[in-house]
């Protein structure tokens, strides 16, 4: 047999999609339409999804749905009184204000309608405000989790203990990659610039838990190299590495045809892929040929590598380049005690970005396809925390039981809201979407039934909305 | 009478006799008690309170030689006590509580909402598994007992595998985590029972153990991939061929440091905190928590000894278990990050400079460096095709660096190891990025 042959015909269409990070599909792909693959488990097809990527904005630290999205006029005559007993039901609080006087505390700033669709917003988000027509406004969101970081690995993983493959894994799993020189999964993160809340960003928030660990999240990281071991060491060009790198090829080649092994194939492919990332990394970080009036629908702290609005320019930027899922977390949101003099600063450095990233989508034609998501891992309460006749330091706790998210694009119904709390803006009212329905519904966007796409672990198929999540159907177009 | 007082130009200022029934007096016996006892002492013993008494108590303790020598000897120990503690790492130990707590089921974990109604639940084996000794206390010795009995293979299977995993890179039963009804079955079942009993018959012998999979016929044949195997066993489930797969990142940096002569062989001792890049530690815990790296020896210990943080492992540590949930599978990835980390990570151009120096340091010419770096990689000797490569190579780095010498000298100072003196740091440079790239080979960083 010719030897050129023989060497192509080695990388299997198995081998490569099991192994290798990008390819048209993977494994998972074929497993979704192989009932073979999972055995006991009759696998549907894959229906076409409406999205073909995702942007998570996620404000890490639970933003508070009373000051932002979630309008209630009516608790202005309430103010100061004590939340009643019938509304809080009971519920086991955080020790930060258990046994202490809940005194309900209305939002200090404005709401107004927004659009054609006259969605209430905060005007702590007036650009947010300015995309409602384009977004679906979730009102009923709630969880299980009282502290933050098991709630963000619920949100992000399904589970509130960290080691499950976390979403955007599970998409580079279950979709592959639509690019063959970025990682298929981004995540970024930034902080308020005051720092006040001290949330980690724990690796597992982008973490492939038990999946293959190509479908983990590469962090795009703010300082030095934007992806780890990106650049030549000093005093090694770039011209010099390439000549070597061709004849670490030739020596890879030689392997191959002697020995056979298809892993070796992958493996001169992913060493030319690095090589090129070498190139499309600082391309793509470079936002110097981004025109003014772009740069200006972010805001002034887009050109401060590492902030929020920069990630969101590089979000798009990404999404343009076909990356799956983008990840990007921004901490900041745990007013405790600072509502007043802390909250309009972290809107302000988020509310722009955020809302300009849609436009920006828009304008591309990209939102069609692209599910931009924005929220945190709870809600926070109605009632004060903290002395209410202290005005300088209002705070509010966690709250699991309701609260506020949005998405846009990606074939999400725009410019409506969906879901109610109660008049407190405490509890679900009407139609609540759990973590899991939330979770189940972007994978059905993306064209996944979130019953099928499965991995088999310590003995059972593990998805990520674990045996729960239905799909919120009627914000789906 | 004579005046021995060592300060002898002193006055003496009060001057009295005091008499005693001692028999070692000395001029250091104290002829008074301190200015405090003696306020006490003037007040009745029957008046003193509780802390009066301690402070006439203790004067008078200390009078004894005795007990002067045994309180040295107290705070000698505490002393060593408090440096053997520093030294030694505390261990976790378990112990059966005297009365066993009550234990109730808890649905979905739910710690504060214990199933009452269901009723006590006891410590015990799985039914379908071969029961405790009738006289065995339910406790975590009886289960260890148990696990190890001969009446049940299941541990040694388990055990068996596990090693045989660790060279085949696949175990006989695939599942290595689940040997349940919802695990892989074994590939070769009579092979597996038979290991299993033999590890057991041999008292669990491990060394015995690897030695017979490593001198069996299957594990020394060749690792090439015929066509017809391709086709018929792509995966080598049927063991047609050796194994071959890329070794563990922990491995192919300890690789990396010997090669160069770098690592430290050394045994034990608190985690080493190597070479990462900068800022990493800091970001994640914004600014809490700091990475300091350390240096000298610690930076060339073996990777076992590399610190790891949960949140944060290593980052040149690809495809390791998280430390999240258990794991026992192998896992391996091909991916251009990867790639990346072995080209340009500090650990590995260090190693290559290192790994080049030594070799210059010979009186060998540079055919037979290559020749030499190359045996040393791959444990074979190249191919006239192969050495023809190497050589070009090296020709083109030379090439390069001869017209910038700035540039060698910069790639000398990658790591803390100091450059050899009286080299020619164009040569070095030259070698070090040849070898940089050739020790990414595929044949270099697989086992085979």
């Amino acid at each position: 047999m010719n030897p050129i042959n023989q060497h192509e015909q080695l990388v299997t269409r198995r081998h490569f999609f099991s192994r290798a990070s990008t390819g048209i599909g993977t494994a998972a792909l074929a497993s979704l339409l192989n009932e073979r693959a999972h055995g006991d488990d009759a696998a549907g097809s894959t229906f076409p999804g409406t999205a073909k990527r995702v942007i998570y904005l996620f404000q890490n630290g639970a933003p508070t749905q009373v000051d932002t999205y979630d309008h209630k006029p009516g608790l202005e005559k309430l103010r100061g009184t004590d939340l009643p007993e019938s509304v809080q039901g009971g519920q086991r609080l955080t020790t930060m204000t258990q046994g202490k006087s809940q005194k309900i505390l209305p939002s200090a700033w404005k709401f107004r309608p927004h659009g054609e669709c006259g969605t209430y917003v905060s005007d702590l988000l007036p650009h947010i405000g300015s995309i409602s027509d384009d977004m679906c406004l979730i009102r009923s969101m709630y969880t299980e989790a009282i502290n933050h970081a098991p709630a963000i690995t619920l949100t992000l993983t399904g589970s509130e203990f960290p080691g499950r493959p976390s979403m955007g894994s599970w998409l580079s799993y279950g979709l592959g990659s639509e690019n063959d020189e970025l990682p298929t999964f981004c995540a970024m993160t930034s902080r308020d610039k005051e720092a006040s809340c001290g949330q980690i960003f724990y690796e597992w928030y982008w973490g492939s838990g038990f999946l293959p660990t190509h479908h983990q999240g590469v962090k795009f990281r703010g300082v030095g190299d934007p992806v780890l071991y990106l650049s030549n060491p000093s005093g090694l060009d770039q011209k010099l590495r390439r000549k070597l790198l061709d004849n670490l090829s030739r020596l890879n080649a030689i392997k191959q045809q002697e020995i056979g092994d298809p892993e070796i194939t992958t493996r001169i492919k992913q060493y030319e892929m690095a090589y090129k990332m070498q190139a499309s990394v600082p391309d793509l970080a470079d936002i110097s040929t981004e025109p003014q009036y772009i740069l200006d629908m972010y805001g002034p702290d887009v050109t401060r590598r590492g902030s929020f609005a920069y990630n969101c320019l590089l979000a798009r930027r990404l999404a343009e380049r076909g990356v799956r899922f983008v990840q990007l977390m921004h901490a900041g949101w745990d007013q405790h005690g600072n509502v007043p003099t802390q909250l309009a600063i972290q809107c302000r450095d988020t509310d722009q970005p955020s809302a300009a990233l849609v436009k920006d989508l828009k304008q591309r034609g990209l939102l069609d396809d692209t599910l931009v998501i924005w929220g945190g891992e709870f809600g926070r309460t109605v009632f004060c925390q903290g002395d209410i006749n202290n005005e300088k330091a209002h705070g509010r706790d966690h709250h699991p039981r309701n609260f506020c998210s949005w998405m846009a694009g990606g074939g999400v119904n725009g410019g409506m809201t969906y879901g109610k709390s109660d008049d407190f803006s405490y509890n679900v009212a009407e139609n609540g979407v759990h973590v899991h329905d939330f979770q189940a519904t972007i994978l059905h966007l993306l064209g996944i039934d979130h019953e099928k796409l499965t991995y088999r672990f310590q003995g059972r198929q593990f998805r990520l909305t674990d045996v729960f999540g239905e799909v919120v159907k009627p914000i789906v177009s | 009478m004579r005046h021995r007082f060592r300060f002898e130009q002193h006055l003496i200022g009060t001057f009295r006799i005091s008499t005693s029934d001692s028999e070692a007096v000395t001029l250091d016996t104290p002829t008074a008690p301190p200015q405090p006892v003696l306020d006490v002492l003037v007040i009745p013993a029957q008046d003193w309170n509780k802390e009066q008494r301690e402070l006439v108590f203790e004067y008078h303790r200390r009078q004894s030689p005795q007990y002067r020598a045994a309180t040295r000897q107290l705070r000698f120990n505490l002393c060593e006590l408090e440096r053997m503690q520093g030294k030694f790492a505390d261990t976790m130990g378990m112990r059966e509580l005297d009365n066993p707590r009550e234990t109730h089921i808890l649905t979905l974990g739910k710690y504060d909402a214990p199933q009452r109604d269901n009723g006590l639940i006891s410590h015990g084996v799985p039914a379908s598994l071969p029961p405790l000794p009738e006289d065995a206390s339910p406790n975590r010795l009886s289960l260890a007992n148990w696990l190890v009995t001969p009446s049940h293979p299941l541990t040694a299977r388990v055990a068996v595998n596990r090693v045989w995993q660790q060279f085949f890179g696949v175990g006989l039963v695939e599942s290595p985590e689940d040997f349940g009804a919802q695990g892989k079955q074994p590939s070769h079942p009579e092979l597996l029972d038979w290991l299993a009993v033999d590890f057991q018959k041999s008292g669990w012998d491990t060394k015995r153990l690897i030695r017979q999979i490593v001198t069996s016929a299957t594990y020394r044949q060749s690792a090439l991939v015929t066509n017809e195997a391709q086709e018929s066993d792509p995966q080598n489930i049927w063991l047609s061929r050796a194994p071959r797969y890329r070794l563990p990142a922990h491995v192919i940096r300890d690789q990396a440091l010997y090669l160069s002569g770098l690592l430290v062989e050394k045994q034990g001792g608190p985690s080493v905190k190597p070479y990462q890049p900068p800022g990493l530690w800091a970001d994640f815990s914004f600014g809490k928590i700091k990475y300091t790296q350390d240096s000298g020896e610690s930076l060339y210990r073996r990777s076992l000894y590399t610190f790891w943080r949960r949140s944060l492992g290593p980052p040149n540590m690809f495809d390791e278990a998280d430390r999240k949930l258990c794991s026992v599978r192998m896992r391996r990835t091909n991916t251009p990050l990867h790639a990346l980390t072995l080209l340009n990570d500090i650990t590995y151009i260090e190693a290559a400079r290192v790994f080049a120096e030594s070799l210059l340091q010979t009186d060998m010419d540079d055919q037979q460096r290559l020749a030499k770096a190359f045996r040393m990689m791959t444990g074979r000797h190249a191919t006239d095709v192969e050495k023809e490569i190497l050589a070009n190579s090296l020709q083109v780095a030379k090439e390069h660096y001869g017209s910038n010498i700035e540039a060698a000298s910069q790639l000398l100072e990658t790591g803390d190891r100091a450059p050899a003196e009286g080299l020619d740091a164009v040569e070095v440079a030259s070698l070090a990025s040849v070898l940089n790239v050739v020790m990414n080979a595929d044949e270099v960083i697989s086992k085979e």
